[in-house]
């Protein structure tokens, strides 16, 4: 059974260069970054990081002085029509999921929805998207 | 004309008072548990005798919490005050009706000599509450038949609005409030020259240079006064100022100041700088004995031109101990330190920093983000940060903004944190 897409959270302050070093770290370990986001903040925020080798990314912040950690977050395959995005959120708010967060990997001709939920429930919802049709991916898949 | 007769007594005669005093003071103590063993009353024939006796200090009063130090039973107290403690719990002082007349006599005499009489309007802007500046203040000024305007602290434009319709001709705060309230003034639009009727202004609980205080006396048109005190004393009112100099008359009838080496207790001379250490004369529910207040300062008693004879204090101006003040309240680290080792997300990697926020102090309190702590949860964390904030607040009186910061970024020395960094210029 592929695992889910392993996300790596790091603790970033809200300073001048912060976000720079941090991705120059990464980038230098030649370690392929799928997608990003960090939203605004007062002090400090927290980046979140999808890429192809989370634990050498992981372990290269650490060795700086970074604090972080790895979550699983919940990738579906995106189907390029519109409503695609709506079609999903929809069938997630229907059964019960609380959607922390999402923010997508795009790739030309397709993609990856990711949808940060409660923990514990990546299996629940990959077996109702699987039973209606939508393709759940994993960390193998990026 | 001095409020109280005690406050010109020629030499001889102050020294008579203070030795029967003293030997009053130590009939009531030695039956207390805590100095009974201590003293040795018989090696006390005068005032001059004192530095024979044992030093108390503020640990005492905190290993004796609540009140093991008293000297009569709680059927006499009227009044419980208590202040900052260097851990979790505060500094517990208490009075029976006695002391309350003493401590209302001395800020009348501060009050005197200002020259206010009972035709004053007193905007009294010192925390009311369990520490003793608000209620000092306010009973002082009752024994003068001054109307006082309760105001406490807070309330900024509030208190800007009844100070310019109630017309108040005196006021009480801190040095800093002074300045954040004429600040806010002029943002509000008021002419301070014309639509305020102050004249005197006394300040204290926290050090101010001269110049600070030139500075507040020129903004508001006001004569500056200082009060001094401490709770283990009395509370405000140990010492002020007259109208002659920014030196601070002791009422040392009721108050004995001595001024110490910190480190090896040695009694120092007239214009050496020192802890100041003073005993209580005629307290009887908590009197103490050569209490080490942890301020620095220097003492004289050269004659003053207003005609009071009482020993005269600078203006603090250091600490012994690592004691922070901020906007009045007194901070021992050692309190910040306790709160944090009882919170479980906390490292104690951690850094206090005192800071200027417009004329106010602000006290911000660095964390270092850990992996125990780390967590994709930004609410979790904004979280940890306000229920900690609340920790703080509970036992410092103070809110504390909490800032996390990255791993291995506080400064160290030889190891260790460097616990407190003051970034304010006085």
């Amino acid at each position: 059974m592929s695992k889910h897409i392993q996300q790596l959270s790091v603790f970033i302050e809200n300073k001048s260069g912060e976000l720079k070093n941090i991705i120059n770290l990464i980038s230098k370990q030649d370690i392929s970054i799928k997608s990003i986001m960090v939203a605004d903040s007062t002090d400090f925020s927290i980046l979140r990081i999808i890429c192809d080798d989370v634990q050498s990314a992981s372990n290269i912040l650490n060795s700086h002085g970074a604090s972080s950690t790895i979550t699983e977050v919940l990738g579906v395959s995106i189907k390029d029509f519109t409503g695609s995005f709506a079609q999903v959120v929809g069938i997630l708010c229907d059964n019960g999921f609380n959607i922390k967060y999402t923010y997508t990997v795009n790739e030309i001709g397709n993609g990856i929805f990711v949808f940060k939920l409660e923990d514990n429930e990546l299996e629940r919802a990959k077996e109702i998207l699987t039973s209606k049709g939508i393709e759940v991916v994993g960390q193998e898949d990026l | 004309m001095p409020y109280s007769h005690e406050e010109t007594l020629e030499s001889n005669a102050l020294k008579g008072l203070q030795s029967k005093r003293l030997k009053e003071t130590l009939q009531r103590v030695k039956k207390t548990p805590f100095y009974k063993d201590k003293i040795d009353i018989n090696q006390i024939k005068s005032i001059d005798d004192i530095s024979k006796l044992p030093f108390t200090t503020k640990k005492d009063l905190r290993d004796n919490y609540p009140f093991g130090l008293l000297c009569v039973p709680m059927d006499e107290i009227v009044r419980i005050h208590s202040s900052s403690g260097t851990t979790g719990k505060p500094t517990v002082v208490a009075y029976n009706e006695h002391d309350m007349n003493v401590w209302a006599e001395v800020i009348a005499r501060a009050y005197t000599m200002a020259g206010l009489t009972s035709k004053d309007i007193l905007h009294n802007a010192t925390g009311y509450g369990l520490f003793t500046g608000g209620l000092g203040f306010h009973d002082g000024a009752e024994l003068l038949k001054i109307a006082v305007v309760p105001s406490s602290t807070g309330f900024t434009s509030r208190q800007l609005m009844i100070l310019k319709d109630f017309q108040a001709t005196a006021m009480t705060g801190t040095p800093s409030f002074a300045l954040h309230l004429a600040e806010k003034a002029k943002v509000e639009g008021y002419d301070i020259k014309n639509d305020f009727a102050l004249k005197v202004g006394f300040f204290g609980a926290e050090p101010a240079s001269d110049g600070l205080k030139d500075e507040i006396a020129r903004i508001w048109g006001i004569d500056y006064h200082e009060i001094y005190g401490l709770s283990e004393i009395v509370g405000p009112g140990v010492a002020s100022s007259c109208k002659c100099s920014k030196l601070l008359h002791i009422n040392e009838d009721h108050f004995y100041p001595e001024i110490i080496n910190p480190q090896t207790g040695e009694v120092l001379n007239d214009g050496e700088a020192g802890e100041l250490v003073v005993t209580t004369l005629t307290k009887e529910a908590l009197p103490v004995l050569r209490y080490r207040t942890g301020d620095i300062t220097t003492l004289t008693h050269k004659k003053c031109e207003c005609g009071r004879t009482t020993a005269r204090m600078k203006s603090v101006f250091g600490r012994s101990d690592d004691m922070l003040v901020v906007n009045g309240v007194n901070v021992f680290p050692s309190q910040i330190e306790h709160v944090l080792s009882q919170n479980k997300h906390i490292t104690l990697n951690y850094q206090i920093i005192a800071k200027k926020k417009g004329y106010l102090d602000k006290l911000e309190l660095d964390v270092e983000m850990n992996q125990t702590l780390m967590s994709d949860d930004i609410s979790k964390l904004e979280k940890i940060k306000k229920e900690l904030q609340a920790e703080l607040l509970n036992a410092l009186y103070i809110n504390v903004d909490i800032k996390l910061v990255k791993p291995n970024t506080i400064e160290r020395s030889e190891g260790k944190a460097k616990r407190i960094k003051d970034e304010r210029m006085s």
